[in-house]
């Protein structure tokens, strides 16, 4: 289904994104476009923006060492061009690393994400159960 | 049994229910709450057996300000009559009654020549303060309010001083007084009112000027007192009630018609208040040579659809077209302000484009939305900068090529601010190395001591 999102593949688009998505969430999948784990952005249109980000490009390499992208597919979250972190239980609260067992569970934390975000909180607490957050190993840089 | 009664624990206080020893030692934990007697609260009006706390209750303070404020509207009567004193007529001295609720005590005035005499005389005692403060300490509220309910010495010397001087007018004054009600009166109109009482010329703008001063006059009776009086005096039979049809049958030696209309509408429009004012005042007129009693009575239909009332001068006639036209409340046609408002919304409707009406609908969600959300601040400054784009003019935006949004990085510890500044410097870092080691190296092939002592010889 990535026809149905869009894939941003230069940094000058990811900034646009960012910068006009105004009182929505903005939902940055850093990923390949060849990767199979797509999710229908319908049934969060009216408060998140969901959006591909080639992470093969050149231009978004900057970006995928700004935010530190270890493992795809990477979710990134920003609101009013404001980063909001989530607390899932693992190392890096920064994005959701892996991919989402089920639709609903990536609708249900984009949702979190916004009702944080209009209560004016950064950072939010997953509502998923452990089991269904995929787990990963943090490791340092140059380690 | 010595030893029994040694070993027992001597109870010199048994325990009942109505005593009022604590419990809170009883368990060792658990405070238990006090147990008094029952008593009656008359600012709730519930008996309660909550004691002293009672008064702290936040129910109790509501009703305690609703009572005093009750009181203090009361009182404010009471204060008017110690300002302007007026004499009181025998028969409406039966009817002044002030229930004190710090003493527990009705008041009366009967006897009494001028209003509020005992009233004010009773809020002046001492017995009254005492009273007064015991009802404050046992029930709460402001104690600076204590003057509010009682009348100060001085109040009441100034009060007896105006007694004295209007009792002395009484005597002196011997123009026909309409009776004690509007004799003692400091009132200018009142007594141009009384000197030309018997000229029918006049009548008319005295009669005008009368009901102006007659507004002014104050209250004989306290309001429910007239309340009550008044729905007595309207079962009256309406035998000398004035209305135009009745007219005709007034004697054509009082005065012509149009000054009865004249009469009667300054009569009519006079607030009903004062009914009781006009019973003495009018019997005293000339014009009621048959000593009709007249009743004023709050049926505003005499007043109301009469074309002659060319008398009244308080009164600025504008055009009466305005009743003959169909769209007005009555024919339920819409107001004029709102037909505007339509206009104004088909005018928005038919203006904007989607763009711009997708503007207004997402301002409008602004509006609802929390003004705490996250980047608030950046997105009201992102609007203004989105529409003044639409409009064509050119934003100035600090969107480099550069630019990178706040992220909080894995990494790093501190603001977003700092992270990126140190994203950004090591990228800078990041960059000169690399172009340090673009010098190409030259490999050459390794030429040892030896040989190279042997190329030399």
């Amino acid at each position: 289904m990535s026809y149905v999102l869009r894939t941003l593949r230069k940094k000058r688009e990811v900034d646009t994104i960012i910068r006009d998505t105004i009182d929505k969430v903005l939902v940055l999948r850093f990923g390949r476009s060849s990767d199979p784990l797509c999710k229908s952005a319908r049934e969060v249109s009216k408060f998140a923006n969901v959006v591909l980000v080639d992470i093969d490009s050149d231009e978004i390499q900057v970006y995928a060492s700004y935010f530190d992208i270890t493992f795809i597919p990477s979710t990134v979250f920003f609101f009013n061009a404001h980063h909001m972190k989530m607390d899932s239980g693992t190392a890096d609260h920064t994005k959701w690393v892996g991919a989402f067992h089920k639709k609903q569970d990536f609708i249900d934390v984009v949702e979190a994400i916004y009702r944080g975000a209009m209560k004016g909180k950064l950072i939010v607490s997953c509502p998923l159960p452990s089991e269904r957050i995929p787990k990963y190993q943090l490791l340092y840089r140059d380690v | 049994m010595e030893e029994q009664s040694k070993t027992r624990k001597p109870n010199p206080k048994p325990r009942t229910n109505t005593s009022k020893t604590s419990c809170a030692y009883d368990n060792g934990h658990n405070k238990k709450q006090k147990k008094s007697e029952y008593e009656f609260c008359k600012v709730c009006n519930l008996n309660h057996d909550q004691g002293q706390r009672h008064k702290y209750f936040p129910s109790h303070k509501t009703s305690l300000s609703t009572f005093l404020s009750r009181f203090q509207s009361k009182l404010s009567d009471v204060r008017f009559f110690l300002k302007n004193p007026c004499p009181l007529p025998s028969d409406l001295a039966s009817r002044n009654r002030l229930w004190c609720v710090f003493c527990d005590s009705n008041i009366d005035e009967l006897g009494c020549t001028f209003a509020c005499y005992n009233a004010i005389n009773h809020l002046a005692s001492a017995d009254h303060l005492k009273n007064l403060k015991h009802f404050l300490w046992k029930y709460g509220g402001a104690v600076d309010r204590l003057d509010t309910f009682r009348i100060l010495e001085a109040d009441v010397a100034k009060w007896e001083k105006k007694c004295k001087s209007l009792r002395n007018d009484d005597v002196l004054s011997t123009e026909g007084t309409i009776g004690p009600v509007l004799g003692p009166s400091h009132d200018i109109h009142n007594e141009l009112n009384f000197g030309n009482i018997d000229s029918f010329e006049n009548c008319s703008i005295q009669s005008v000027k009368s009901s102006h001063s007659n507004g002014v006059m104050p209250l004989q009776c306290y309001t429910n007192e007239y309340q009550v009086s008044h729905s007595g005096r309207s079962e009256v039979p309406n035998v000398g009630m004035f209305d135009y049809g009745a007219q005709s049958s007034l004697p054509a030696e009082t005065c012509s018609g149009k000054k009865i209309s004249e009469l009667m509408d300054f009569r009519v429009n006079r607030n009903s208040q004062y009914s009781l004012l006009y019973d003495t005042k009018c019997s005293a007129d000339g014009y009621f040579s048959n000593e009709r009693t007249y009743h004023v009575h709050e049926d505003q239909g005499i007043v109301k659809g009469e074309s002659s009332f060319q008398g009244l001068q308080n009164l600025t006639r504008i055009s009466t077209l305005a009743a003959d036209k169909a769209d007005n409340v009555h024919s339920g046609a819409p107001p004029p302000w709102f037909e505007v408002t339509e206009e104004s919304q088909i005018n928005v409707q038919r203006k904007p484009t989607v763009g711009s009406l997708m503007s207004l609908n997402k301002s409008g969600k602004s509006k609802k939305l929390n003004p705490k959300r996250v980047g608030a601040a950046w997105a009201e400054k992102r609007k203004i900068e989105l529409e003044m784009e639409k409009r064509g003019e050119i934003v100035n935006s600090d969107c480099t090529a550069n630019w990178l949004p706040n992220f909080g990085r894995v990494w790093q510890s501190g603001s977003r601010k700092e992270s990126r500044k140190e994203f950004e410097m090591e990228k800078q870092e990041f960059i000169k190395p690399e172009g340090k080691s673009e010098m190409p190296v030259k490999i050459q092939p390794y030429v040892s001591k030896r040989m190279q002592r042997e190329a030399g010889e």
